[in-house]
């Protein structure tokens, strides 16, 4: 935040934010929709609005999940994630990712709202929508998706949160703050051993880093 | 107890079981012959008990009355004549009077209260596992939906318009009823889910949208249901407010603007009166021509399975119930209320108001 006089003024993360339009933003926002159903999401009407939307009929590849290399993950509950979890599929999918990278945006897609057994699903996700939906309904639900969380704030928040439940001293958390904007001002790439040099060893490393790595590439969005 | 809790307490009928397993409807109860409706001394004492998380209330006075009250399955009950000792408030007369004169206990009470929490809870069970599988069948129904709606949505894409909206409106006739069918569809499977699991209503994050938006929006979906009647939904005053709501929100319009053109006269007109408060909510009232819902049955209409004694067309008496549902996830306030004015052959304006905390967009 800077001071009215710009005296003692500090950069934080949340000043790094990428001045794109939106429509650029949305361009840019990498969404996945992993449903084995191909007909049951307005895959065409989103594409041809310039939104970049991926389709997995089966979660094809954990770690890119768990690397946050998505922006947004539209997940459906049946039919996907048996190789993970054959009872919970879905579910299984969501509570591990949430796990792994908490700051990933998921969208919970199913037409299973009835089962109260799967309450916990929805509310761990970071929105709901019913099956089936409309294309107005995506679109909204996407371009909402985007102005909240696809800014550098957001991630950090979500980092912040993973350091504090890490026990990370309040110190350390704003070194590596700072360290972060040096590196997306001098486009540094690579920061992985500042930070395990900055903050030890720590449980959740690969989560901090993916979600350091989103933040850069938000950053980088100018 | 405090004189502000004191004349709900006495005054509302709430049903009564008396000790030996009569029943009645609470303004006919038994009451020692100190004990009237407009008692003026107020000094009852209050304890209360907490049974798995739930509560059961007694009440007693120096007089010799004494009951408890706890609710079950929604409903107040008020058991007479139970042998309360916990009063620190009573007098030694008065403990000796009623405990040479009361029969049932307060464990017995609370036994029987219990029992029947239980058994209220396991049935509500049944009816959602049940509901729940049921709903679960529709799921190549709601696949098929899908696929017709995306269908028609891709069709919609080649007519002119900046939005999907506009592009609708451009589309042949045929094509437009196909997508508002659809939708509505879709909304009754939603409407399905919530019925089956009443917590569907709080899925999801809340956002900012336009209230008036939520209820165009609607009103187009049900147009064509109301043309079949000769109904005309008019759209009158002005909101701009935005309320922060969930995807269920949008059960209310649709409950309330499908009653009110299932019950108005035919060739009538359905009315949507918008107002944004000073307060930055959003008032928002469906009025309807037609039959009226008699005064005494007005506590009930948001009731499960509630049909009014006046009602003209069939229903399930669940609609109503789960708008409320949806309006208390969203801390919206829902209610109705029949027109003031003169009324002819039991017929006038009944009114469906909905009045949520909002704020101006900017």
């Amino acid at each position: 935040m800077e001071t009215p006089l710009g005296i003692f003024s500090r950069k934080t993360i949340h000043d790094i934010n990428p001045r794109l339009a939106f429509d650029e933003l949305m361009k840019r926002t990498r969404v996945l929709v992993i449903d084995d159903q191909s007909n049951e999401f307005p895959f065409e009407f989103l594409k041809k609005q310039g939104y970049s939307v991926d389709h997995w009929h089966d979660v094809q590849d954990l770690a890119k999940l768990e690397s946050g290399f998505f922006d947004i993950i539209v997940l459906d509950i049946g039919g996907v994630g048996a190789e993970l979890d054959a009872d919970k599929e879905g579910v299984a999918v969501l509570t591990h990712v949430k796990r792994v990278n908490p700051s990933q945006v998921i969208v919970a897609y199913s037409g299973q709202a009835h089962r109260s057994a799967q309450i916990p699903f929805f509310k761990l996700a970071d929105q709901y929508v019913p099956k089936p939906a409309t294309a107005i309904m995506w679109k909204e639900t996407i371009d909402e998706l985007i102005k909240n969380t696809m800014s550098t704030g957001h991630y950090w928040g979500g980092l912040r949160q993973l350091l504090e439940q890490d026990g990370v001293a309040r110190v350390k958390i704003e070194k590596l703050e700072r360290e972060l904007i040096r590196a997306i001002r001098k486009k540094a790439p690579d920061v992985q051993d500042r930070i395990k040099r900055i903050l030890g060893p720590t449980e959740n490393i690969v989560s901090i880093i993916s979600i350091v790595a989103k933040i850069g590439r938000i950053a980088a969005m100018t | 107890m405090s004189k502000a809790q004191h004349p709900i307490l006495l005054f509302m009928p709430y049903p009564t079981i008396s000790p030996d397993g009569e029943l009645s409807d609470g303004t006919q109860m038994a009451q020692c012959e100190f004990c009237r409706f407009k008692c003026e001394e107020r000094v009852c004492a209050e304890y209360s008990t907490s049974l798995g998380g739930k509560q059961i209330r007694y009440f007693t006075c120096p007089h010799g009355y004494s009951v408890a009250t706890a609710e079950v399955g929604g409903i107040p009950i008020r058991i007479n004549g139970v042998l309360e000792t916990f009063s620190s408030t009573a007098s030694p007369q008065f403990k000796k009077a009623i405990k040479d004169s009361r029969k049932l206990k307060a464990d017995e009470c609370e036994a029987w209260v219990y029992r029947a929490w239980t058994a209220i809870d396991q049935y509500e069970l049944a009816v959602r596992e049940n509901a729940a599988s049921a709903v679960a069948a529709l799921h190549d129904v709601k696949s098929l939906i899908g696929g017709i709606l995306h269908t028609a949505e891709e069709w919609i894409q080649q007519y002119s318009g900046y939005s999907m909206d506009e592009q609708v409106e451009t589309a042949p006739k045929q094509l437009k009823t196909i997508y508002h069918a659809c939708r509505l569809l879709i909304a009754l499977l939603q409407y399905t889910d919530m019925v089956a699991n009443p917590d569907a209503a709080t899925f999801g994050k809340p956002s900012w949208r336009g209230v008036h938006g939520v209820f165009f929006s609607c009103a187009k979906i049900l147009e064509a249901r109301a043309n079949k009647r000769g109904i005309q939904i008019k759209l009158t005053g002005k909101s701009i407010n935005k309320a922060e709501i969930r995807e269920s929100f949008g059960i209310i319009p649709l409950v309330l603007m499908d009653n009110a053109i299932k019950y108005a006269d035919p060739n009538s007109i359905v009315e949507l009166r918008f107002e944004d408060q000073l307060d930055e909510s959003v008032a928002v009232v469906v009025a309807s021509t037609g039959t009226l819902v008699p005064r005494k049955e007005w506590p009930w209409i948001f009731d499960k399975g509630f049909r009014g004694s006046n009602a003209t067309a069939a229903g399930s008496g669940l609609g109503l119930h789960i708008a409320r549902l949806v309006a208390d996830a969203h801390a919206t306030k829902i209610a109705y209320e029949a027109s003031d004015g003169p009324v002819k052959n039991g017929k006038g304006e009944n009114r469906f108001s909905v009045v949520i905390r909002g704020k101006r967009p900017y």
